[in-house]
Parts: structure tokens; sequence; C-alpha cells
């Protein structure tokens, strides 16, 4: 193993977008915002192995499969195949790349050309290569992803298959040209469930049959389940956790991980599953900063070991600091509830407090958040931040190492990172990794 | 119970196309009861879709109910003009979330003005108090109360799912009719969608009828479940019965094709094959082709619903071989039997 | 939709006009600038269809129906040049534009909205000051100009057809560019462009015909717009209909064979699956 590269590395890989400036940021010399929708990946993709990337919509994940297929050029980082950086590429190795690394995308409707024959698409890959063969080799990918006889699909156009149908097609196309890796972006969640099953087991084995190794993006847990060995859980950009599959299932470490797992219907009536504790979405990956991208969904933040609080309280001061510190916080709307008197402080002050936080704060705490308030109401936020940062700044607020245990299981989470901080105290169940 | 809150009685619906009449929904029946959820289940094409339409007169305008009847609170209201359907039943006591939020607001309205204008159609309350009762509906559905006054634009996707399933509830329907409500979010949005539905059933004793083609939302979240297949209901009855003693072949297969994230390394069921095309009538078991007990009384003629037991009075399948489809099954399928016995054995200790 | 037989009847008819535009002149009855005198020696002046004259006489006494034939011929030109032309340059520069993006593309749609600003009869005397007053000329004019509002919407069909996964696919299976659009973008954008070209073909016949009366074109050449340009500067349009009626007929079937022709044609290809989904769901 050791002196075999692995198939396919991917090395603290950045993808970011610069945000359309419209005229006016240009006139005003405004920094263009960055969206990080890839941060600081890495991957390790060994032969015949099917790993696994999930998240929310808006992770990053399918900016990531477009980024290694070369549809995106990376921003910082590189992409190692088989002990040759795609940064360094030759124009004959990219070709060797396009041909060794296939794609399927989600939307089978979309995904092959209603203009060509079946037969055409499949051929399409072996012309660009010059492949020669092609009838031969079109008859058996027909035959491999199950669409028999092949003669009643050849000449059919895309419009007059079923979903299933097209879905197979397209992983024909990726298969015609024996690649070494297909990447699939969510290949069966636009599909029937009847359909689904069917696709998803040629999926499966294909990888065993043809020694195809496999990236799978999805955001859906229990399909992946089925299909990957390891599993990557990204949020916002990076990979926040990656363990074997049915570990991940079993004992998510990750908060976020865990929040994921547990949100996953169960198909059973007796079952009685928990809903979520999580609000909200994830935010925008538009210029985030350092700290960890979860910690204003987190449902376990870790407040500074100095101070006593409630995690529901604590959660509304990091919210309330995230707005503060990005000047969002709604003074207008918040003071239109009040009638009138604009001149007392104290009652502004009050009003806000009302409607950003529902918790009671005591002592210190409560002390701090009210002198930061009537800073914030005469017209000093630097003041106010400032005074709510140093009570309340949490570890989060810097971003967690990925520590690896024994079993290669990465986490990138604080309450895991004994380096850093001594706070897992309140963690005792998950304090395992060193 | 006393009377139930919505019957759909032997209800057909048929649409008029270029190649002759298409049989969407043929003799579907089922009950909704007060702070009940219901859910439909079924693959695209099945008829799911078209029999909530016809329930609050949304069919489009080449189909029409040809049987059967629809009974809100006893009244029939299958016949109900559009006028009569504004006035007595939709927003005030039927309410509906359609798959897609983005499509049903109206961009150039804040979500306040969209409320008070549907509020004031359908109602004699004052703006002042339907604004409340918006806010209200806000706080539950975990929107922040004074966003009532944003555009619709100024909400993330999930966010404005949420506040149409506000609009849908601040006039305290007493039924939700909800398509694929949840298909387009992610599985913690979902999750947190309906752990509103579930605060607002125990709040206001609403109902649910729930159409999906993700068995496991129902299973989950529904006390009762029809599983329709080719226009027809294959199975109806409590989620418990249809989970634990399934019936029709096809119920059983749509519920094994689901992945489960506690056995990841199930086999997946593959039902083969495609329900026929809906024409006129069809004169044997819809499932015939697809079903691997399939015999020679399936192709003569068509099954019709019965009761599944006799202590179960609204458990009824549609199936000739429905005494023992399941049992076949389940002796056929020795690679899944030993998770499948776990999951039976834990069932029955419940 | 369009079948096998309604396709074959527009291509028929299109067959018809290119058999006119060819023989035309030879079938035609009379010499085109012969004027007819009636029994008392009188210019048979607009008159109605009769025997001698099927189509009826123009003010002037002019067969009509002889000017039809012969006119066809300059008709079916201005159409093929006009409408090629417009096809042509639209396309180019709206796939160019649409598909490769960026840089290229403003430049080519700022210069497309430049083409835009410019008003087609001050444009269209400009540049036959260069070229010679002339029947071909001027239809060069038209196509100079005219195959704006096809780059505009070919661009935006390029760009929503670029945005589908299959043309991804393409690209990462390393598709080159101009592999990409010859075998993906033009096949998917060729209904917009076979629209444009109907309408290109119409749209030349007309407005030959009205560059003709600024004397810009070659009024001599009797093509069908001519014809209707004709009788209307000569006030007779109301009360002489069958001079009119005739060429304007025949431009809006020209018109409207094209159109039909190319969207049947198009089903036409795509057909082949549709049997082959009819044996299966019988099978």
């Amino acid at each position: 193993m050791s002196d075999k590269p692995p198939l396919l590395e991917i090395r603290n890989l950045k993808k970011y977008f610069e945000q359309n400036s419209g005229l006016l940021d240009m006139l005003l010399r405004r920094e263009p915002n960055h969206v990080q929708a890839v941060d600081d990946v890495s991957l390790t993709l060994e032969e015949n192995e099917s790993i696994a990337v999930i998240g929310e919509s808006g992770c990053g994940k399918t900016t990531l499969l477009l980024t290694l297929i070369g549809l995106h050029e990376m921003t910082g980082g590189d992409i190692i195949y088989k002990g040759r950086p795609v940064s360094e590429f030759t124009s004959a190795e990219w070709k060797r790349y396009r041909r060794n690394v296939q794609v399927v995308f989600q939307d089978p409707f979309n995904s092959l050309d209603p203009k060509m024959t079946i037969e055409e698409t499949l051929q399409e890959p072996l012309k660009i290569h010059g492949i020669g063969d092609r009838k031969e080799r079109v008859r058996n990918v027909l035959e491999h992803v199950e669409l028999n006889p092949p003669e009643k699909y050849l000449r059919r156009k895309p419009r007059n298959l079923s979903g299933g149908e097209k879905q197979r097609v397209s992983i024909a196309r990726a298969l015609i040209l024996e690649p070494d890796i297909i990447l699939a972006d969510e290949p069966v969640s636009m599909l029937d469930v009847s359909t689904q099953a069917a696709v998803l087991r040629k999926m499966k084995d294909l990888i065993e049959d043809f020694g195809v190794s496999m990236i799978y993006i999805s955001h859906d847990l229990s399909t992946v389940s089925y299909i990957s060995d390891v599993v990557n859980v990204m949020y916002l950009g990076r990979i926040v956790e990656t363990a074997p599959t049915d570990r991940i299932l079993a004992e998510p470490k990750h908060p976020y991980t865990e929040a994921l797992v547990s949100a996953v219907p169960i198909p059973d009536p007796n079952h009685d599953r928990e809903r979520t504790r999580m609000s909200g979405a994830p935010r925008d990956p538009v210029d985030l900063g350092d700290g960890c991208r979860f910690r204003d969904r987190c449902p376990s933040v870790i407040p500074p070991d100095t101070i006593e609080i409630e995690q529901e309280a604590y959660r509304e001061i990091m919210e309330f600091r995230e707005l503060l510190e990005r000047d969002e916080i709604a003074f207008e709307r918040v003071m239109n509830t009040l009638s009138g008197s604009f001149s007392d402080d104290r009652k502004m002050a009050d009003a806000i407090r009302e409607d950003y936080f529902t918790h009671e704060l005591t002592g210190e705490n409560n002390a701090v958040l009210k002198e930061a308030l009537l800073a914030f109401v005469n017209e000093k936020p630097e003041v106010a931040t400032e005074r709510l940062r140093k009570r309340f700044e949490s570890v989060c607020e810097t971003s967690p190492r990925t520590v690896e245990d024994e079993d290669g299981w990465r986490v990138a989470c604080h309450h895991y990172d004994h380096g850093v901080t001594e706070m897992q105290i309140d963690q005792p169940e998950t304090a395992q990794s060193d | 119970m006393t009377e139930p809150l919505l019957e759909v009685d032997d209800l057909t619906v048929q649409y008029e196309t270029e190649s002759g009449m298409i049989t969407a929904v043929s003799d579907a029946s089922f009950v909704i009861n007060e702070g009940e959820f219901f859910g439909l289940a079924g693959e695209s094409g099945c008829g799911k879709s078209t029999t909530a339409k016809s329930i609050i007169g949304g069919l489009d305008s080449n189909g029409q109910i040809t049987s059967g009847k629809i009974r809100y609170r006893g009244t029939e209201i299958q016949d109900y003009t559009e006028k009569q359907l504004n006035e007595e039943l939709r927003w005030k006591e039927i309410a509906w979330i359609p798959q897609s939020a983005m499509n049903s607001l109206d961009p150039l309205q804040t979500i306040s003005e969209q409320a008070v204008e549907i509020g004031t159609v359908h109602t004699d309350l004052s703006k002042a108090e339907l604004r409340e009762k918006l806010k209200e509906m806000f706080s539950i559905v975990g929107l922040q109360e004074s966003r009532i006054n944003d555009y619709p634009h100024q909400f993330s996707g999930g966010m404005q799912q949420r506040a149409v399933i506000a609009l849908a509830l601040f006039l305290e329907p007493s039924l939700i009719i909800a398509d694929e409500p949840t298909t387009a979010l992610d599985v913690i949005m979902q999750d947190q969608i309906f752990k509103h539905l579930d605060e607002i059933k125990a709040k206001l004793d609403t109902s649910l009828l729930l159409i999906t083609h993700d068995i496991s939302v129902i299973f989950e979240s529904c006390e009762t479940v029809a599983i329709m297949h080719a226009s027809q209901v294959a199975e109806y009855g409590t989620v418990n019965a249809v989970y634990d003693n399934p019936r029709h072949p096809y119920a059983f297969m749509f519920k094994a094709a689901f992945p489960d994230v506690r056995e990841p390394d199930r086999e997946l069921e593959v039902i083969e094959g495609y329900p026929p095309q809906l024409g006129e009538e069809i004169g044997f078991c819809s499932f015939v082709d697809r079903c691997p007990w399939a015999t020679e009384e399936c192709r003569e003629s068509a099954p019709e619903l019965e009761a599944v037991a006799d202590d179960d009075p609204i458990h009824v399948a549609s199936c000739f071989r429905k005494e023992e489809a399941y049992e076949l099954y389940q002796s056929e399928r020795p690679t899944t039997e030993s998770q499948d016995g776990i999951a039976a054995m834990t069932n029955e200790d419940d | 939709m369009l079948n096998d037989r309604t396709t074959a009847f527009y291509f028929t008819i299109l067959m018809f006009i290119v058999f006119l535009g060819i023989f035309g002149p030879m079938l035609a009855p009379y010499d085109v600038l012969t004027t007819h005198y009636d029994d008392n020696g009188n210019i048979m002046r607009a008159e109605p269809p009769s025997l001698a004259h099927p189509l009826g006489t123009t003010h002037a006494g002019y067969d009509v129906l002889s000017r039809v034939l012969v006119g066809a011929q300059p008709t079916v030109l201005t159409g093929l040049i006009g409408g090629g032309m417009i096809l042509t340059i639209g396309t180019t520069i709206g796939i160019t534009a649409g598909y490769v993006g960026g840089r290229t593309e403003t430049v080519l749609m700022r210069f497309t909205d430049f083409v835009y600003g410019v008003p087609l009869i001050p444009f269209a005397i400009v540049l036959i000051t260069f070229m010679g007053v002339g029947f071909l000329s001027s239809i060069v004019v038209i196509g100079l100009i005219l195959w704006r509002g096809a780059a505009r919407v070919i661009r935006a069909q390029t760009m929503q057809v670029k945005q589908y996964p299959f043309v991804k696919v393409a690209k990462a299976t390393g598709a080159s560019t101009p592999r990409i659009i010859v075998k993906h973008i033009l096949p998917n954008v060729a209904p917009m462009a076979i629209f444009f070209l109907a309408m290109g073909v119409g749209y030349a016949i007309v407005l030959q015909a009205g560059l003709t009366f600024l004397g810009v074109a070659d009024p001599f050449v009797p093509s069908w717009g001519v014809m209707i340009r004709n009788a209307f500067d000569s006030g007779y349009m109301a009360s002489a209909p069958w001079w009119s009626i005739t060429p304007g007929l025949l431009i809006g079937i020209t018109v409207l064979s094209t159109f039909m022709f190319g969207r049947g044609y198009e089903d036409l290809i795509s057909e082949d699956g549709a049997s082959a989904e009819a044996e299966t769901v019988t099978a």
C-alpha cells in the first residue's frame, strides 16, 4: 500500500467564487465578496472504494464534484490522481484524466441530449477518445446496465425512455470508457422508489464487478448507507466528519452529523424517533471568516469555562453577537414596535432584548448583556461587540482542527480537539479521540 | 369518534385527452378524522395528487369527478362551484400546501399583505386581527413574528416553505392538504417542518392529508395510510396495520424498496415493470404484470377492496391472494430474513 | 403534433414555390410589361378576373397572373438569400456569444445592440451608395441588419442549453468546444433557428418590396412584395383586391410552409424513437 499512491487524493482543495459586484461596489472600490463554496477539503479515494460526500443543499458538495471533473478551476490546494497533481497536468494527462474520471448527474431528464439517439450518446465518448469497436462496446455496456435487448434501445431518443432507463443510460455512458472513478451526484434522487432501488443496486454491483471507485454525492443518508463504505459529512464548504458508514450512522460524533442522522425518517411506525432539535438553515457561504462553520446552529456550542450559562441562553447570545458583528441588527424595525419615546435608552435596549432574547440571564452575564445593549443603542456598537466578546467568546469561534483516531475516524469539532482546549467536561460520552 | 372530517367514497376522476378518456383515480375511498394525519403514497402518476386536487376543486379543466362522493363534515362537496368552494371551504376549512412554495407566494407583496388579502376574502376578521393570527402562526412554524412584513425573497427556501405553511394554517383550517410539502427540502428542514405540524396537531386538532412518494415520512408522521397503484387504492389502513400486516404485494414491496438507515446492508426491493396504461376500465388486477405471485385469477377480473381481518374494520386491500401473499413473500426472501425477523420480533414486543 | 403527412404536404408546397421560381417565367401567358386593351381600345385598368386574365389586371393594364408567375423567381431568391443571411449571421453570433461567454460575449452582444440601433432605411440608402442600386444589394442590406433578433434569442437559448448536464458531461469527457457546439448546441437551438429562417424569409420578401419604392432597389423586378407595394401605392388596393391578394397569399404560404416544414422535419427526425416505444408497449 505504502509504495502505491492512492487513486485520487484531494489536498486542502479550495474553490471560491467572487460574487458579482455591482457598479456601485466598483465605484466605491469595495472588496468583492467571496463565496467559499469549497474550503480546505481533503479526501482520499483508494482503488475499488466507494466513498460518499453528504450535506445539505448549498454545502458545496456539487461544487466539489464540478471542480473534481475540471469544470471549475481550483482556487487553492490540489487534486492528485495516481500520484500526479492535476495542477501540473499536460494536455495528454488531462485527456487521460477525462477518460478515467466519469460523472453521473442527478437529473435524468436533462442528462441526455434530447436530439441524440441512445447509440449516438453512447458512441460520443468513444469518438472523443478515438476508440474503435464502437458498436460492440455500446451493446455490451447496455447489457451491463440491464437495458435488454440493446437493439431495442439503440435507436431511441431519451424522451422515449422512463426516468430509470435514462439514468441507466447515463451510467452506461459513464462506464463505456472503462473509467477508474465515477463521480455520482445524487443519481437516484429524482427517480421513483421502485426504480430507485434497481438503479442503486446496479451501481453497487458495478463498483464490485468493474473495480470502479466512486465518489457518491447526496443529501440522503439512507441511500448513501446503501452504496458507500465511508461517509464524509460536509457543512458549508468543509468536511466536518469522516468515518465508515455503519459507524457514522450508529454513533455520529460531530453535532452536525448527529443532527443529520437523527433527522432521517425511519420507515417504521413502531419506531419512535425524536424530531430534530435544530432550527434555521445554514447561512450563505459568503465571507465566513474564522471559526467552526456550524456554531450558529450547533446545539452544543462550548461556552468559556469561566462562566456558567444554559446552552439555549448561550446560543441566543452567540446569534446576537453574530448579527452585531455583521451589522445586521434590525434596529429600526425594533424601534417601530416602540411607540414614540426614542429618548429613553433603557427602553430601547429593553425592546431589542425582547426581540432577540427569550431566555433569562442572571448575575454577571445579565449585567454584561445589559451594558452591551445600552452601548449599542448609544450608537457605540464596537463597545457592545467588544464587551460581549470578552465575556462570551467561545472556542468555537476558532476553526477546529481535524483530529483522527486509530480507526481513521476524523472529526473537526472542538469537543474532540484536546490539544486546543480542555472544555469537553460537559460532554462526557464523547471524549474518545486523542 | 363522531362524524369523520372528510370522507372520500368511491371517487373516480377522469381526464379527457386527445387519445381518449383517462381514469386517473378509480373508486378511491378513505376517511380522515379530526386530528388525524393521513398519508397517500404511491409512484408518480398513480393518481395521488389528482385525488387531493379533486377535493378542493383544483382539477385541471379537462378533468372531472365522474362518480363517487366527497363529504366534508357530512356535507357533499364534490359538486361545489368555485364560488361555494371559495366562500365555504378554501383556506378557512381546507388549506392547501403546494409542492413548491416559491411559486405560490406573490413576490410583490409582503407575507402579511398576502395574508390580509386571503383573510378578508374568507373571513370577517379585521386587518389587525388577521395580522395577529399570522404572527401567532409564524411563531409556531419557527419564524420570527416581526418578519411577517417581509417580502418572500427575504426568506430562504426553507423559510419560504414554512411561510407558506404559516399562511395555510393561520385561518386555523380543520384540514391541511399537503402535496409533497418537503420533497424539495433537506432532511433536517423536513424534520423541522414536521415538528411544527406535530405541534399544530397537538394544539389545534388539525387534520392532514399528506401526499408523498416517501413512505418513511408517512410511517413516521401519519396515523392512517393509503397506498395507490395505477389509479386505485391497493391497501388502506392504520400505519401500524399496513406496516406489520401488509396484504397487497405492492404495499409490502413498495415498503421494502425504501432504504432504512437502521439496516444499511438490507437488499432493496425492486418492483419490476410499469403500471398499465390508464384507459377506460381495467378488467384485471392492475398490479398483475409486476406481481411475482399473480395467478390466472388475477388476470380474469379486478379484485375489490375487502376487509383484511374481522377485528380491524378499516384495514382493506385489493388482492385476491391477500391471505397468503405476505407469507409467501417472507418465505421467499432468505437474504433479508434475519433483519426482517429482528424487526418483526421487536414489533411484536411493542 | 405534426405527422409525416402534414410535413410532406408543406414540403410539396415549398417545392411548388421553388418550381414557380424556376419555371414561372416560361409559364406566363403574357409579357409582364404588356398593357392590355379591351375591345373598345381602352386600357384594361384594374379589371376583375376574366377568362383571358384569370387573376385580373393591374391599374396599368398588366396581366396579374403573368406578373405573379414571373415574380416568383425574384421572390424565391429574396427569401433564400435574405433568410439565409439572417440565419447564418444570427446563429453564428448568437451561439458564439452564448457558448464562449466572457469578453467575446460582451463584444458580440454590444455589437448586436449597436445594430439594433441602426435604422434600416437610412442604412440601406447609405450602403446602396457604395454597392450601387440593384436587386441583390437590396437583399444583402436586409440580411446585414435583420440577423440581430435571431442573434439575441439564439444566444439566450445557447446559454440555456449550455447549462444542461449533458453539455457538462461532454466537457468532462473531454469534448472540444467546436465538437460540443456542432453535436449538442446546434441541434438543440435548431428549432429556434428554423423559426428565424421562416420569419427571415417573410421579412426579406416584404422589406425588399419596401426598399424598392425608396428607389434603393430595382423596381422593374416584379417580385410579389413589389406587386403588393404597387397595388398599395396605386390606390387600387381596396377596389382591385385581386391584384394584391394572390401575391399576399403566396408570401404567407411561403413563410408558413417554411416554418411548418422546418418544425415537421424536426419532429420527423425525432420520430423513430416514438415508434420503437409503441412496439414495447404492445410487446
